[in-house]
């Protein structure tokens, strides 16, 4: 029935993280690797007295903001004895951080910024820092004349100081540059702000205050001019010791490139602890074999996307085949999958999908992978990743990890493979047909 | 890319169809971008889909290079409508992003501001685009790109131009605006020159220079829209203007204009005008520093790289002391030209590159497009064809904005060769076909040439030896007319090649078949041309 495909195309939706709790969510816990992220982080947080400064990465559409999500449910509502804590989530990049150009005193105001609405919105109580408020409405000055600030919170102040930040490159030159200087002591007022928060929280009952940034994996890559660091590394390196600064427990999220930045050394040295990494789910072991575990774990996964929408996986698919298919040219990347069945029921008027619709939707998942893919030397360090299992240290390993041509799994090691897709492409053929070829001539 | 290019009528339908599925199957935010090669092809398409989804309000949402932010200019569109729109369809994102591609501030708010689309649109948004924007979407906003929902890829049409060519307000220079302002300027700078005519009788040397000033720019136009008989009309007549009233240094200008027209057909003459303009120059530097420019690019054309070195050293050095940063960008242009004769692609790549980021700070299109045009020639030879196709296809975006049919036909014919490496014969041999019916049109006898070839290089393949023949002969008959050793060269060791496959007895025999005993004049004098290239020597490789 037609009714049937379409509420299978609606429960796949590739834009959606699952809120926790959702009966579509499966743990992945021993496919991903050994162990469970989440409890591991959860642990670490709940066991520390001191602020704790945790990071997260991960390859896009992998399943990170789920995962967090999850977090802030154990944290915020934790098991019997176990200490509770007051966890603002927020995405960095949905309102008021430009994510092509972010530094630090912008990621700190807007944190400010949504402790100071949760608490309003969710404890109905107000927060009002001295020091804090003096220098917000210090920033007033940069907002023009018709922006004003009498009568409204912290929180709201921040709101428009943000807003011109991200909207106006001039202004946020300029309070970039007023800041600068202060910096110091603008950590300083935040951390009695959090001080505040944290003694607020533990009259209530809270163990305290975690902070959760999803989404700054999200800045975008690229070179800043006159500097030697790039986006990535001038956030969370070179601002590195100031974000490990705050009095108070913070998951930041960062970009997985970064991990492989020469300076991924001095990311531990920072944070005193290296970076909690959310591998694909294994569809293959290191040596090519399926893994059993890791293609049941999706096809479990596909399970429960055709039960929400009231079918069965023997209605939904046109074979067992199939669904194998969907799942190993998924690359165990969850928003593939996703994208896979999308793309598969598109092709047709009702269920059940068709292997040829599924090979259809991944020739053309092949050709959207293609389009990021246009130097050679790009071929050349995939080949290199196919053939070895690692990354070759080249300047593109970066890149090839971010835009998610090359996926990393892990099974008590890391290890890397090339995208299903990108595998697919006739040009790597080409590249390994003329490397077979010297190969053979040597 | 792996791509089928002849797509059929039944995949055509059959990718409609899953747009219109997906519209219907959507009740909140979905992503889906649909892809075409040619606007008459997306806008018959579009016709259809939005025919096909009555029952729907869609709504339609152009934007350009004013828009700073696609999400804003949606949400503004659907205020403006009330709110009311069951699907909104983006239209012309390549052009709010130009030449910048992933580069381009727009895409990369596009990418953080891919939230705000899920949270307050709440319904499907699908842009349709030229194939290459959407590579730069992928590329350069791999977040907003990682929540499509579809990609809809439509594949045929390709050749048809583009029929509305685009508003460009901010074009820095005459070259780059768009073909209808071009008009627009032509007809008033006629309008003026009449009018200076019939008021005056150039009896002053200003009235004298006045005239030759519009006559200079309305040659200037000509040229930019390919038009090189008119142009050319016009620079002479300036030319004899600044000769009359004595001033050598216009002289030498009009006269290096005329050289830039004189390349297509004679280039030793072209080559003359340019050291007559030279010895001329006085001390107008910047002239000067063009002529350097000129003088090597020519001389490279014609063989002689030492030459062509020596003269664009001398250009670069002159453009940097002359502090020009558009002279300093085409001198690095013909550096990278110098670099790629020599063999060391990898400098002219870089040095490509650095002449295509000085035109994108300067926002001159046009110059950008003929870079452009380069770098893919570049990545053709060395066999990168896809990304040779992609800096092609944006060129030939580029030349179709501005109506440079000239550009157009160049253009066609770099993707014709595109697809020849691919071993797609067919849509080769639509490309130079189309190339040669521009380049005839204009007159352009060596682009007439050297498509000639080219198809009858296609025909070959195809084992129509006899038609092949007809189209190198003809080929050859133009290019005995050019005295240009590239095009001969090339030409020669096309009918060489053929001579080797078929054996040289049995190819007189269908020379002569081919032209037959009652042969025109013209096909005579192409028959004795061919003949003659077959006798040379064998070419060097």
């Amino acid at each position: 029935m037609p009714g049937d495909i379409v509420a299978l195309y609606r429960q796949c939706d590739p834009a959606k993280p699952l809120r926790a709790g959702d009966t579509r969510y499966v743990s992945q816990n021993g496919v991903r690797g050994p162990g469970d992220i989440i409890l591991r982080l959860a642990n670490t947080l709940q066991r520390s007295e001191d602020p704790m400064h945790l990071l997260l990465t991960g390859h896009r559409g992998g399943g990170k903001s789920t995962e967090l999500l999850r977090l802030r449910e154990r944290l915020s509502r934790p098991a019997e004895a176990l200490p509770k804590f007051f966890v603002v989530y927020f995405e960095a990049d949905r309102e008021d951080i430009d994510i092509n150009d972010v530094d630090f005193p912008d990621l700190l105001l807007s944190m400010v910024r949504h402790v100071g609405r949760a608490f309003r919105e969710e404890l109905e109580l107000e927060l009002r820092p001295g020091a804090l408020t003096r220098f917000v409405n210090d920033m007033r000055r940069f907002l023009g004349a018709e922006v004003e600030f009498d009568g409204i919170e912290l929180d709201l102040k921040i709101a428009k100081l943000t807003g011109v930040i991200k909207n106006s490159p001039d202004a946020r030159q300029q309070v970039r540059a007023a800041l600068e200087p202060q910096v110091s002591n603008l950590i300083s007022a935040t951390n009695d702000f959090f001080d505040d928060v944290n003694t607020q929280l533990q009259a209530l009952g809270y163990a305290g205050l975690v902070l959760i940034v999803d989404n700054l994996d999200r800045i975008v890559l690229r070179n800043n001019s006159g500097s030697e660091y790039n986006t990535h590394e001038q956030l969370f390196i070179n601002r590195g010791s100031q974000l490990a600064s705050l009095r108070c427990h913070v998951v930041y999220t960062i970009p997985i490139n970064l991990i492989f930045s020469s300076l991924a050394p001095a990311l531990k040295g920072v944070f005193n602890r290296g970076p909690e990494i959310l591998p694909m789910i294994r569809v293959r072991d290191h040596d090519g074999n399926d893994s059993q575990d890791g293609l049941a774990s999706l096809r479990t996964t596909l399970d429960r996307r055709v039960a929400a929408a009231e079918t069965t996986l023997e209605e939904a698919f046109e074979s067992d085949v199939a669904i194998s298919y969907i799942c190993r040219a998924s690359g165990g990347h969850l928003r593939n999958l996703l994208m896979l069945v999308r793309s598969a029921c598109d092709r047709l008027d009702s269920l059940p999908v068709t292997l040829a619709a599924a090979e259809e939707a991944f020739r053309q998942l092949r050709n959207d992978f293609e389009r990021a893919l246009y130097r050679p030397e790009h071929f050349d360090v995939i080949r290199k990743v196919h053939d070895t299992g690692h990354l070759p240290g080249s300047v593109y390993d970066q890149l090839l990890l971010y835009n998610l041509s090359v996926l990393e799994y892990e099974n008590g090691e890391p290890w890397y493979a090339v995208n299903p897709a990108v595998l697919a492409i006739e040009r790597f053929r080409n590249v390994q047909a003329v490397a077979i070829a010297a190969e053979f001539e040597e | 890319m792996t791509v089928e290019f002849n797509m059929d009528l039944n995949k055509e339908h059959e990718t409609l169809a899953r747009i219109k599925r997906v519209i219907r199957w959507s009740d909140e935010f979905v992503l889906g971008f649909v892809s075409f090669t040619d606007y008459n092809q997306r806008d018959r398409l579009l016709t259809e889909t939005v025919s096909d989804l009555a029952e729907l309000v869609a709504l339609q949402i152009r934007i350009d290079r004013a828009t700073p932010s696609v999400f804003e200019a949606i949400t503004a569109e659907l205020t403006k409508n009330s709110g009311i729109a069951d699907v909104i369809i983006v239209l012309d994102l390549e052009k709010a992003i130009s030449h910048l591609c992933e580069t381009s501030p727009v895409i990369g708010r596009l990418n953080h501001e891919r939230e705000l689309f899920r949270s307050a649109i709440g319904k499907p948004v699908f842009f349709w685009m030229p194939d290459f924007t959407l590579d730069c979407v992928a590329r350069g906003a791999p977040d907003f790109w990682a929540w499509r929902s579809g990609v809809f890829e439509f594949r045929s049409d390709i050749l048809k131009p583009t029929t509305s060519p685009t508003k460009q307000p901010d074009w820095a220079i005459m070259f780059s605006l768009p073909f209808d302002d071009k008009i627009a300027e032509l007809h008033e700078m006629e309008r003026l020159l009449n009018a200076t005519a019939a008021t005056q009788h150039l009896n002053t040397t200003e009235d004298a220079r006045r005239t030759a000033r519009l006559l200079d720019r309305i040659g200037m136009l000509y040229r930019s829209i390919g038009k090189f008989d008119d142009a050319k009309q016009r620079f002479e007549q300036a030319l004899g203007i600044y000769t009359r009233v004595g001033d050598q240094q216009k002289a030498a200008k009009e006269l290096m204009e005329l050289g830039i027209l004189t390349e297509e057909e004679n280039l030793p003459e072209a080559l003359r005008m340019y050291e007559v303009a030279l010895e001329n120059v006085g001390t107008d530097a910047f002239l000067r520093a063009n002529l350097l420019q000129q003088i090597a690019k020519t001389s490279l054309y014609l063989g002689k790289v030492d030459e062509a070195e020596a003269y664009i050293t001398q250009g670069v050095e002159e453009s940097e002391r002359i502090g020009d940063p558009r002279l300093l960008a085409w001198a690095l242009f013909f550096l990278g030209l110098v670099q790629r004769t020599r063999g060391d692609d990898r400098s002219a790549e870089q040095t490509y590159r650095r002449s295509l980021e000085a035109f994108e700070r300067l926002g001159d299109d046009f110059s950008i497009a003929a870079v452009l045009n380069s770098l893919g020639a570049l990545f053709r030879d060395r066999g990168d064809l896809e990304t040779a196709q992609t800096y092609f296809s944006r060129a030939l975006e580029l030349y179709r904005r501005f109506g440079d049919r000239h550009g157009e036909a160049d253009t066609l014919y770099n993707l014709g060769t595109v697809w020849q490496g691919l071993g797609d014969f067919r849509t080769a041999e639509v490309y130079f076909k189309e190339s040669h019916s521009i380049s005839q049109e204009l007159g352009n006898k060596r682009d007439v040439a050297r498509s000639l070839y080219r198809i009858g290089y296609v025909l070959q393949n195809r084992n129509e030896i006899s038609d092949a023949v007809r189209y190198y002969a003809k080929a050859a008959g133009i290019a005995s007319e050019l005295e240009n050793p590239v095009v001969t060269g090339s030409i020669r060791r096309h009918i060489h090649d053929l001579q080797k496959s078929v054996g040289n007895a049995r190819l007189r025999t269908i020379v002569e078949r081919a032209f037959g005993a009652d042969a025109s004049r013209k096909d005579a004098v192409d028959r004795k041309e061919f003949l003659a290239l077959m006798s040379r020597d064998e070419p060097e490789p």
